[in-house]
């Protein structure tokens, strides 16, 4: 009877050591289908929000182009006019870090406006070759100077530019006890550098963030 | 006559493991001492020597042996010995059932090593700072990473210092607000929002994300305390402009200097706190039906034996042909001692319960033994069980496993010069007084709008190895 226990007190111990401890496993991963959702990032914005955001605002910024009245120097060979654009970067306002994504979303915003026919972006390399030429940031290329500046540096290079693009990610955060609910906001601003008027659009993106399933079921019901 | 070979058999394979080990760590000391005089490549061979022998703390060799060839000027090798080791150090960072068990009934050295967080943070810095000094392949991948763990301490002292003044905070945060405290062994993270300033700066598009960058480092860097600030007193400050933050037609070298070498680990007998025994409790009731005796003895554990550095050296540079000009001076941008020390200071409670618990189990299962042989009190056998409970209790060794040839300190200075090829001239001094130490000289090519990396061994007053790209 004695040994008995004993035995049960052992396969207890292990059996609690082995909870407790967990075991070292090797890393897994797996590839992705288009039908696969994104995963959904537990404490910061991910993929399930940078794509959508990115989408939506690019959508709503070539809509605006083909109705409003626009100051162009170039047109197609239909006679479509051309913005030429130099894409400045994606500043990131919000609370979080951006990390990667920082360059995903610069690659997908300048490849989705480029796709469509009244824009032409200027190639990255060529802008950032201007900006370490003219030592431009772009929080300071709104100032008539230093946009003279680029403009002569990809002027030189035969690029020369109409409008002058700007991201911008901002977020706001709720807080409720120990759950909250984070905006983001991505912006993108076409700023005519001929007549200095800005056409803007934005999308945004609301997440909740809690420490269990229970609390956001009782936030939101699911 | 069975039962004599079997026995035999094992002291041989005892002895031969044995032997193995002394031997593997006399090669490690002698790699470290070569290490000291400046003798790099002696250290490199030295350590493969003992990586062949030993086979336990393999990781620790291995870091060791990539910071001996970086010094030994073969930046590609290094970065890959630290690219490996990262990944088996994530994989052993995972807690392991049959480690854990072993633990409770020997020491913390049955678990595998993987590093204490500054150490891994450590080694994340050296990735970038490798890669800068050798192709720049990988620099911004390493930058990037590197950056994801200081958002994560970030967030983990955040959180901390919220729940512990009980207030909730409200609304957008901040991203480089100062908390009230930030403990030293964040530290490392200085270096790593360094690294990854000089990695963005060269962008001109990511001038927010070097602006971050750049207040990152004095966020992880404000807590360096009086001493540094005081030590800065008339120095230049740690930082300059940064790649397109400098002038027109201009880039900037960076000189990074990898001071002396980090603080050993040695053991120390402590009596056991009232958190510790509180730790302790939980541990032995998760392991079994044991309780705490009413007073227990100290026991052993590591301590690091420096508690911040003591090197009172500068770096000096000076340019090549214009040497009547004055000479910049380095400044410390990060401590590791200091972040060892509270490093050890978080995780001494800890330790000492683990210790407690571990002689717990220990004189349980001696006793437990006894009742089972109906061991009588006087008798020899009684004896010789106590004997061997204490001799067991006694084998127990405090976990000072540590990587050997971590800087103690590292210094950074910066040099904005015009594009083209420059010499530079490396001396180690007092601050502000003239060179001590003989000149080591280097060339280094500057690009407009880029950063440059120097990476300088310096022990005491004597500048042991210079690397550039």
């Amino acid at each position: 009877m004695q040994k008995r226990n004993r035995s049960l007190v052992i396969a207890l111990l292990l059996c609690t050591t082995a909870i407790l401890s967990g075991c070292r496993g090797k890393q897994y991963a797996h590839v992705l289908s288009k039908n696969d959702e994104d995963m959904v990032g537990s404490h910061e914005a991910g993929a399930e929000t940078w794509r959508p955001l990115i989408d939506e605002s690019v959508a709503r910024m070539l809509g605006r182009a083909c109705t409003d009245v626009q100051t162009v120097s170039y047109t197609n060979e239909h006679g479509t006019p051309v913005r030429k654009v130099c894409f400045v970067g994606v500043e990131n306002h919000s609370s979080e870090e951006v990390g990667d994504f920082n360059e995903q979303i610069y690659e997908h915003i300048d490849a989705l406006i480029g796709q469509s026919d009244q824009f032409r972006m200027i190639s990255r390399r060529y802008v950032e070759a201007a900006m370490v030429e003219c030592r431009c940031r772009p929080d300071v290329l709104v100032l008539p100077e230093k946009q003279r500046q680029l403009q002569a540096a990809l002027e030189r290079i035969d690029q020369p530019f109409d409008y002058l693009l700007f991201a911008k990610i901002t977020s706001g955060t709720t807080v409720s006890n120990k759950d909250y609910q984070r905006d983001y906001l991505l912006t993108l601003e076409l700023l005519d550098i001929h007549s200095g008027e800005s056409l803007k659009e934005q999308a945004e993106l609301r997440k909740g963030y809690h420490k269990s399933k229970l609390a956001a079921f009782r936030q939101y019901g699911r | 006559m069975h039962f004599q070979t079997s026995k035999s058999i094992f002291c041989l394979a005892l002895l031969i493991v044995l032997s193995g080990c002394a031997s593997a760590h006399k090669h490690h000391l002698s790699a470290i001492a070569m290490f000291d005089r400046g003798e790099a490549s002696a250290a490199v061979t030295e350590l493969e020597k003992a990586s062949k022998l030993r086979g336990g703390e393999e990781e620790i060799i291995v870091v060791d042996q990539a910071i001996a060839k970086l010094m030994a000027g073969e930046a590609k090798s290094c970065e890959q010995e630290l690219n490996k080791v990262r990944k088996q150090i994530d994989f052993l960072r995972q807690k392991d059932v049959r480690e854990q068990a072993t633990a409770v009934i020997s020491d913390d050295h049955a678990v595998a090593w993987s590093g204490r967080e500054f150490e891994q943070r450590m080694i994340d810095n050296l990735l970038v700072l490798t890669s800068l000094v050798g192709d720049r392949q990988d620099a911004f991948a390493y930058a990037s990473q590197g950056m994801e763990h200081a958002s994560v301490d970030r967030q983990l002292i955040q959180s901390s210092s919220a729940n512990a003044s009980n207030v909730v905070t409200v609304g957008h945060v901040a991203a480089a607000q100062p908390p009230a405290v930030v403990p030293d062994r964040f530290r490392p993270n200085a270096l790593t929002a360094y690294l990854s300033a000089s990695v963005h700066s060269e962008i001109p598009l990511n001038a927010n994300i070097t602006d971050k960058a750049i207040a990152d480092v004095q966020y992880w860097n404000s807590f360096a305390g009086d001493r540094i600030r005081q030590n800065n007193a008339g120095r230049s400050p740690i930082m300059t402009g940064f790649g397109v933050n400098s002038n027109a037609g201009h880039g900037v070298v960076h000189v990074v200097t990898l001071v002396g070498r980090a603080t050993d680990w040695t053991a120390e007998t402590a009596a056991p706190t009232s958190a510790a025994l509180l730790i302790a409790d939980q541990i032995i009731s998760a392991v079994g039906e044991h309780t705490l005796p009413p007073t227990i003895a100290p026991v052993k554990i590591a301590r690091p034996v420096d508690e911040q550095s003591m090197d009172p050296f500068v770096t000096s540079v000076t340019i090549a042909g214009q040497e009547a000009s004055p000479p910049v001076f380095s400044v410390p941008l990060l401590d590791i001692n200091q972040a060892a020390w509270d490093s050890y200071q978080a995780d001494r409670d800890k330790q000492i319960a683990r210790a407690v618990a571990r002689r717990i189990v220990k004189k349980a299962s001696v006793y437990a033994a006894k009742d089972h042989l109906s061991v009588s009190n006087d008798s020899g056998v009684d004896l010789l069980m106590n004997l061997g409970g204490i001799a067991w209790e006694a084998m127990e060794k405090p976990d000072t496993r540590h990587i050997n040839l971590l800087p103690e300190r590292i210094d950074v200075l910066q040099v904005e010069l015009p594009d083209g090829v420059h010499t530079l001239n490396l001396n180690a001094s007092l601050p502000g007084t003239a060179p001590r130490s003989a000149t080591s000289q280097t060339t280094v090519s500057v690009e407009n709008g880029k950063n440059t990396f120097i990476v300088c061994f310096r022990t005491g007053d004597r500048i042991t190895s210079v690397i550039s790209r």
